[in-house]
């Protein structure tokens, strides 16, 4: 469904002297309701890639199709979910979860419908009228999640959804977004730092390199839909994790810019 | 033994407001004490005790002539607020979203918000004249940079994600705005408005007494020139507390329009 053919990606500085290859050729074919995780260190163009598919960014050279159709900016089949959640302070939990569909233009009673619907659905029952300050961290990502589901995409973009959460709530919505993927599948960019997330989530693990932003492998995860019980327990599961760690090893060592790069096998 | 019970049915909240009361009371009466102390031993011609200044001002508030004073300085403060506001407001949210434009005006409004604009005030005197629209230009001056300046930080401190999450949802510019843009940038832009208007009631005093003597500033100006302290202070007070009630107000609606968000 999603076709990304040798995609590049050049920013380059003010008097254009200086030019960083952000994405060099990707290709990438992502399958209608496939769950895809783009792996790698920072740099290698993870997050760039995923706002192209957005229609965010604009890209140089190669194209980026989905459905057959160029992507020339943002659009209703597509959602974005957010690092840092990206909600509106000023705004209760039903306005931030209805934003989408009141630029769509809906009406309030279709909007408030949809969105007591998407607040049962993630588990927010009992705080429509808060505000994303009463909210942890935790209950402000599932608020971001529930906007980006309220407009029905065909795609979910995810930039590291959970990666601004302590251990224990990412585990809890790594769940979560798994079962709500089992019911509902979409077809889903998981932008993440963690390997094991990765594994647990996806159905394939594309590794990417940094400097420039190339794809280096894409890993089948062997784990079927529903994923079994203890799949996590299994040593396959255990062995794709390190296999993944080995090379993104390699990519740290090679690239010897390590200082801020901590890659934690449990994420 | 009775007062013992009593006490130990307050709560200790309780008893710390009570405490409170009793220093701020102490406190005013200290300076008051000072005030009339100071004014009896060191006054004359120029000073005035506490006591004639109190009386001085239950007469004034009882005149016409203040409330003549108060309309004709607070036409030019209104005119020159509301001014500075409607240019101000725009002005800043321009540069706030143009970021070319700002690296050019950066250096001038902050000169503008540094500059003492009663350095200015003889300049607008001989070009414009000594009338409303001389006194409107000078509240104009006062409010008018610090209204833009932080109306621009409003939106820069904007979260750009904001901005970036509204466009994946395919929000248009207008959309942008309304949504996004404006509201965000409220708690910064009623900061800026309040400053400008305390800014604005500087203003309106210290051109009419520096220049224009009419209204507030010309009853000061007269009051001292007859060496009549206790008149001249009465007026001050009548000033002061009028900027308590604006500010008061202000703040007010301040809050009430940006509960979501911590004054700035």
């Amino acid at each position: 469904m999603i076709e990304i053919s040798n995609c590049t990606k050049i920013y380059s500085s003010h008097d254009g002297s200086n030019q960083v290859e952000a994405l060099d050729s990707i290709n990438l074919s992502v399958k209608e309701k496939e769950f895809v995780a783009l792996l790698g260190p920072s740099g290698c163009g993870k997050t760039t890639l995923l706002k192209i598919v957005g229609g965010l960014i604009p890209w140089d050279k190669g194209s980026v199709t989905i459905k057959g159709k160029q992507v020339t900016g943002p659009g209703s089949d597509r959602a974005v979910v957010f690092q840092n959640f990206a909600l509106m302070p000023w705004a209760d939990i039903k306005t931030n979860i209805a934003f989408g569909l009141e630029l769509q233009g809906k009406s309030k009673a279709e909007r408030e419908a949809r969105a007591i619907q998407l607040i049962e659905a993630v588990g927010l029952k009992g705080f429509e009228d808060r505000y994303p300050r009463h909210l942890s961290g935790g209950m402000q990502q599932r608020v971001g999640l529930a906007r980006a589901l309220a407009v029905n995409p065909e795609t979910l973009l995810m930039d590291e959804p959970f990666g601004a959460l302590d251990a224990q709530t990412r585990r809890l919505m790594q769940e979560d977004l798994l079962r709500l993927h089992e019911q509902e599948p979409k077809t889903v960019i998981f932008v993440t730092h963690g390997m094991d997330e990765a594994v647990r989530m996806a159905d394939r693990v594309v590794l990417m390199t940094a400097r420039p932003g190339r794809v280096k492998e894409i890993i089948e995860v062997p784990f079927g839909r529903p994923r079994p019980k203890d799949f996590d327990k299994d040593p396959a599961f255990i062995e794709l994790i390190d296999y993944l760690w080995d090379v993104l090893k390699t990519m740290q060592v090679l690239d010897g810019t390590t200082e801020n790069e901590t890659f934690s096998k449990e994420s | 033994m009775g007062l013992q019970t009593a006490t130990s049915k307050l709560t200790s909240e309780q008893i710390d407001n009570r405490w409170k009361w009793a220093l701020r009371i102490a406190f005013y009466l200290v300076l008051i004490g000072l005030w009339e102390w100071f004014g009896r031993t060191h006054g004359g011609l120029l000073f005035a005790p506490f006591s004639e200044t109190f009386v001085a001002w239950l007469k004034l508030i009882s005149s016409a002539e203040i409330y003549k004073a108060l309309w004709i300085s607070n036409q030019a403060m209104l005119l020159g607020f509301g001014a500075s506001v409607i240019a101000g407001i725009p002005l800043g949210l321009l540069l706030g979203r143009l970021q070319v434009m700002e690296r050019f005006s950066d250096v001038y409004l902050n000169i503008l918000i540094v500059t003492p604009m009663a350095a200015l005030i003889p300049l607008i005197i001989v070009g414009i004249g000594i009338g409303v629209l001389s006194r409107v230009l000078v509240v104009f001056l006062f409010a008018f940079p610090i209204i833009t300046v932080n109306t621009r930080a409003g939106l820069k401190n904007l979260d750009p994600t904001l901005i970036e999450m509204a466009r994946s949802f395919g929000a248009s510019e207008v959309q942008l705005w309304r949504k996004i843009l404006l509201p965000g940038a409220t708690p910064a832009m009623m900061a800026g408005i309040r400053l400008g208007l305390g800014r604005s009631l500087s203003g309106m005093v210290v051109v009419e007494l520096l220049l224009v003597a009419v209204g507030l500033g010309a009853l000061i100006l007269n009051a001292m020139g007859f060496f009549q302290p206790a008149r001249a202070y009465a007026v001050i007070i009548v000033i002061i507390i009028e900027v308590m009630i604006v500010m008061g107000i202000a703040g007010r609606v301040e809050k009430r329009l940006v509960s979501w968000k911590p004054r700035l």
